[in-house]
């Protein structure tokens, strides 16, 4: 499936911003599931931007501005070529036990995917919810699809009441957030459990879908202004299936991967500093258009 | 998979562990304290025996007094330390003990060895970390010990530093185990602290006891801040001149005296996160002539703190994007990032089993045996011989991160059973190692006191230990805390000069390179506002004094002259000089009802008191200390010291305290002198001193000004009433220390015009406008290059040449009408002119800010 991505970021100072320094993560990333085929960051005022690719494999671009300026306005535009995701996790009769067994051949690689990271914590509601839904006889595979069930229902999705510093802990007492808190959630029982889970960032494809009658084809899907977050969980046959708790699906063709990490934390879409100004108001836009060329999503 | 473990001990194999009776000591004692001087050899034992401290009926009383003397040469080079347990006192003077430890030439030799092997092996296993990251494929090194640590820097992994050396010096804490041998007990790599402590130790010893030096053939020392510049300077590839900064967190930091005298010591700038700025990857150092590109920082921030956009967000001490440099090898940085790895106290304990890895040697200098609490065999063994141990976390917070202020140190105390069995692998335990005794001077004999020793090592690649060491000390008989930050006290190290003395490091860099002299780095920008203030207060404190002496004098000479508004036009004087409404001192009630002159010298409230001015000059000084020649610090500490004392002295009474009061005022003026007089004697003649120049001179323009005109504006008449017009105006003359000049020139009376004239238009009057503006003039000229026509230069410089025209120019006579009839006789164009005249002077002062301090980086895109 073809999408075309445009991305608007804009930073508005109170007053005005002498000089800032900005990390940008917004180009997504080549998989085996998708493939970018254009990319392009502008950046107003104008300023060169610089590209690297860090630690987790994610490309990051540097945006320095020395001089004054009363707002900031990154534009990410992209045409990404996805496919579904055709793996699953674990063959039915795998057990939380036997997974277990199979990712110490691989524990090095996979340690930071396996401990508590800045956003991801064992709370005691974590350790808990780890227990009951990965006792080490359960089969992997179901154990997953059932917590990404009981998220969607026993969590609620409401933009608003949680920012990007909320822990795991808060959201399990407000039950109330985000993607990014759903996500983090998983990860964290994931974790506790012994099964490595990593945090992504993208976008989905959020607009209703119509059959031919104009009826609705599928659920609208949620995320915060087509920006996106789910979670990964790595396969003991070796590779990452994706999960997304906010919609209680597998991550398939209309999910758009920009960067991974173990949490947010290492994949803000924009990270910066700025001198001169108290406060700043952030303005985004996401839209994510299916390009035309392509054949309907069926 | 279980961790792999490191030998517990270098001599014994891997397992069993040693007899706890043998290795460890008795439970919960302190292993019998062994003896220095008994551990001393050769030459260094025969300079024990010179110098006696083992024979307790032999002490000298000189001892006591060269004790006094050093305490004494502390205070005044001001070597402190902030301790964060003190509310009170920010910074300490370190105590200081006369009796040095003497190391012999072989000892060092062999403690040279292993540190230079050590350092070469951090290094290896630094670079492979940051790397392909063998150590932990081949299971050698446990990967959560690395993975987990907080000082591992994902960011950093990949990227290829100068050289390929991570650690470019480190500091490293040696003790001896129970058989006497000397083992490291801590590793410092990420910030090596304690080197500026051990150099004023020697500093400190000779000058106040040269008669103790001179027993003895020592290697020198003095040239270390030399040689740690050349060396990293060597880290840069391809660059003609490169430029060193200092990178350290700012005044209220623990180390701040530290970072502030290396700096100083190097002769390069300490700079704040806030001084550099970072573009197109490149790092820049702000300064007042603009941007000067930076090629090694040599920090000693926390690396977590020092890019608030790669690593921690709340950081405000680092510099955002320095990693976008890093990563392009444009700058080095020393200690590399993700050096502070080699501070974990777990991972030093696999050196032995590197060193076979990376150099296939083994470990000359071992590590202390340590118990690593991860690890559920050694724990239990930790747990059941529980008081033989000292449990120590695995790393210790830094002393020296990037945050700004706040307690470091977790509260001392031993760290209990189910703290340890609650986060085992936090912790490593460690025998209770014996702390050698050294004698130190006591009240009436020798007193023994635990110590320390602390060496300092280049890494690269050829390592060498620089002879210099770090003793630390206990205060407290049967005390084990030696360090600084906790009340600890330092002693001179000697290392005596072997067989083959000391070798002269051959120069790094080709020669041709070498002769060139550097252009001098242009003055920070941060600095130059620092030193423009200074200028400013100082020149504020010292008007204020003396237009308040001259005041009290003026009274008490003229006591028939009684009636209160022959005084206003003084007053009111004093109220414009020292920034308050002219009526100040008829209307209003002081403060907490002081006395006038409590609250003009003494009132730590009062911003505009000599206290006031003089706390901020001081703070000022202290923020850019690299930058003073400390013996400016030292008169300017005084100074302050002086007025601090009386403002916790009794409270000044206008009257009766008269005396007491013109003492404060005489020794504050002789010590302003003092201060003027030792920065013009040793302060280079470069960008500082002209930002100090220029705030000295914009200030007393301004003053002379605004008294000047205050006095005329409500002075009697001349024609009416000859004698009070004539105390105003000798008054003004004495106000401005120019009442011989005056009479000089003119020899008569002084009249309104005359004054007018002399202490606004006279060239060769130090207090006039126009002298003040000629050198302002100067120094902006100086400061931006242009020796041509000052108005070429714009901003400023065309500011200050108009007002220079104007006031050299002006038409006095216009100013003063030539027959005044009574009831007209006040000079009101004068008065409006002078008004102005001050409006712009200030104007200039914001514009000199504005131009090189508040300057904008260039836009180096368009």
């Amino acid at each position: 499936m073809l999408f075309h991505i445009e991305h608007i970021t804009e930073y508005r100072y109170s007053e005005t911003v002498t000089e800032s320094f900005s990390e940008i993560r917004l180009r997504p990333r080549d998989s085996v599931r998708q493939k970018v085929s254009r990319h392009y960051t502008r950046v107003d005022p104008a300023a060169v931007v610089e590209s690297y690719t860090d630690y987790f494999g994610n490309a990051v671009e540097a945006v320095s501005i020395p001089f004054r300026h009363q707002s900031l306005a990154v534009t990410s535009v992209c045409d990404v070529e996805t496919k579904p995701q055709t793996e699953i996790i674990a063959s039915p009769e795998l057990t939380v036990a036997d997974a277990q067994q199979l990712y110490s051949s691989v524990r090095r690689e996979l340690h930071d995917f396996l401990r508590p990271s800045h956003f991801v914590q064992f709370a005691p509601g974590v350790l808990e919810l780890a227990a009951e839904f990965f006792p080490p006889s359960a089969g992997v595979a179901e154990a997953l699809a059932s917590l990404n069930s009981y998220l969607f229902q026993h969590l609620r999705y409401r933009p608003g009441v949680t920012d990007c510093a909320t822990k795991v802990s808060e959201f399990l007492k407000t039950r109330e957030g985000v993607c990014q808190d759903f996500a983090h959630l998983m990860i964290s029982i994931c974790r506790a459990a012994g099964l490595p889970a990593r945090y992504v960032s993208g976008y989905i494809e959020t607009d209703p879908l119509l059959d031919e009658n104009g009826e609705r084809a599928a659920p609208e899907l949620i995320g915060a202004t087509a920006s996106h977050a789910w979670v990964e969980v790595y396969s003991p046959n070796g590779y990452w299936v994706g999960f997304d708790p906010t919609n209680d699906i597998l991550e398939g063709e209309r999910h758009v991967q920009i960067g991974i990490g173990r949490d947010y934390d290492d994949v803000p879409p924009l990270k910066g500093v700025y001198k001169g100004s108290h406060s700043q108001a952030l303005h985004v836009k996401v839209k994510v258009t299916r390009n035309e060329a392509t054949a309907p999503w069926n | 998979m279980a961790p792999s473990l490191p030998p517990k001990s270098h001599s014994a194999p891997a397992s069993p562990a040693p007899a706890i009776s043998q290795s460890l000591g008795g439970p919960r004692q302190n292993a019998p304290a062994l003896d220095e001087i008994s551990l001393a050899r050769g030459a260094a034992r025969e300079l024990y025996r010179t110098l006696q401290p083992d024979t307790p009926g032999n002490f000298p009383g000189q001892w006591r007094e060269t004790t006094r003397r050093s305490r004494r040469v502390m205070r005044d080079l001001d070597v402190t330390f902030n301790t964060y347990q003190d509310e009170a006192g920010r910074e300490n003077i370190l105590p200081f003990d006369p009796l040095p430890r003497i190391i012999d030439a072989e000892t060092w030799d062999q403690i040279g060895r292993g540190l230079r092997q050590r350092i070469r092996l951090w290094n290896e296993f630094l670079r492979d970390i940051h790397d392909s990251q063998e150590v932990l494929r081949t299971g050698l090194v446990p990967f959560e010990l690395i993975f987990d640590d907080p000082h591992y820097r994902r960011g950093a992994v990949g990227i290829k530093v100068p050289e390929d050396t991570y650690v470019h010096f480190a500091a490293f804490d040696l003790a001896r185990d129970t058989s006497g041998k000397w083992v490291v007990i801590d590793d410092f790599l990420g910030h090596t602290t304690g080197v500026t402590y051990a150099l004023q130790a020697r500093n400190v010893l000779s000058q106040s006891a040269p008669e103790i030096m001179e027993t003895a053939s020592l290697e020198p020392n003095r040239h270390f801040p030399t040689e740690l510049l050349e060396h990293l300077r060597s880290f840069t590839h391809g660059t003609a001149e490169p430029r060193v900064v200092l990178l350290a967190p700012g005044p209220f930091n623990s180390a701040y005296f530290e970072h502030s005298s290396l700096a100083r010591l190097m002769g390069i700038p300490l700079v704040h996160g806030g001084d550099l700025i970072v573009l197109n990857s490149r790092c820049f150092l702000k300064t007042i002539g603009g941007l000067e590109p930076i090629d090694v920082i040599y920090r000693r921030i926390d690396d977590a703190f020092i890019d608030p956009v790669a690593f921690r967000a709340d950081s405000f001490s680092g510099v955002p994007g320095l990693m976008t440099c890093v990563r392009k090898g444009t700058v080095t940085i020393a200690n590399a990032i993700g050096s502070g790895l080699g501070e974990n106290r777990a991972i030093a304990s696999y050196l032995g089993r590197m060193a076979r890895f990376y150099l296939n040697e083994s470990l000359h200098l071992p590590t202390v045996e340590r118990r690593l609490c991860f690890d559920p065999d050694q724990l239990d063994e930790v747990q059941s011989h529980f008081d033989h141990f000292r449990i120590r976390p695995v790393r210790e917070l830094s002393e020296t991160d990037g945050s700004e202020s706040g307690p470091r140190h977790a509260p001392e105390g031993a760290i209990s059973r189910n703290q340890l069995q609650g986060n085992p692998s936090a912790y490593v335990a460690e025998p209770r190692l014996p702390l050698t005794l050294l004698p130190t001077v006591g009240e009436s004999n020798w007193e023994s006191r635990h110590s320390g020793l602390r060496c300092f090592v280049f890494g690269g690649r050829h390592p060498r230990i620089f002879p210099l060491a770090l003793t630390r000390y206990a205060v407290s008989a049967g005390s084990r805390t030696i360090s600084s930050s906790k009340g600890g006290g330092i002693k001179d190290t000697w290392i005596i000069r072997g067989p083959d003395p000391l070798r002269v490091v051959p120069f790094t860099r080709p020669a041709g390179v070498l002769g060139a002299p550097q252009r001098r780095l242009r003055l920070g920008s941060r600095i130059a506002d620092s030193l423009f203030w200074m200028g400013r207060y100082k020149a504020r404190a010292e008007t204020t004094t003396r237009v308040l002496k001259v005041l009290q004098e003026v009274q008490l000479e003229n006591p028939n002259f009684l009636r209160a508004e022959a005084w206003a036009p003084l007053w009111e004087a004093l109220a414009r000089a020292t920034g308050h409404d002219c009526d100040f001192f008829e209307t209003s009630v002081l403060p907490r009802q002081q006395s006038v002159s409590q609250y003009l010298l003494l009132d730590r409230n009062n911003p505009g008191s000599v206290l006031g001015c003089v706390s901020r000059l001081r703070e000022n000084a202290r923020a850019t200390r690299e930058a003073i020649p400390p013996e400016v610090w030292a008169v300017l500490n005084q100074l302050w010291q002086t007025l601090d004392g009386a403002a916790g002295g009794i409270p000044l009474n206008d009257e009766t305290g008269l005396p007491a009061i013109q003492a404060i005022e005489q020794s504050v003026l002789d010590l302003i002198d003092r201060l003027s007089g030792t920065a013009a004697k040793n302060m280079l003649r470069g960008d500082a001193w002209e930002f100090w120049t220029l705030g000295r001179h914009v200030e007393r323009a301004l003053t002379t000004t605004l008294v000047t005109r205050q006095v005329l504006l409500r002075k009697p008449p001349e024609t009416k009433d000859e004698v009070g017009s004539h105390v105003s105006l000798d008054a003004l003359l004495r106000m401005l220390a120019c009442q011989y000049a005056y009479r000089s020139l003119y020899q008569t009376r002084p009249t309104s015009r005359n004054v007018v004239a002399l202490v606004l238009q006279d060239p060769a009057l130090p207090r006039s406008v126009l002298h003040c503006l000629d050198a302002m003039q100067q120094s902006l000229a100086r400061v931006t290059g242009h020796r041509t026509r000052a108005s070429a230069g714009g901003g400023p410089q065309r500011t200050c040449a108009q007002l220079i025209g104007e006031v050299e120019f002006a038409d006095l006579d216009a100013l003063f009408p030539s027959n005044p009839e009574a009831g007209n006789h006040r000079p009101l164009f004068l008065d409006a002119w002078l008004e102005d005249l001050a409006e712009r002077l200030m104007r200039l002062a914001t514009e000199i800010t504005d131009q090189h301090m508040h300057h904008q980086a260039f836009n180096i895109l368009r």
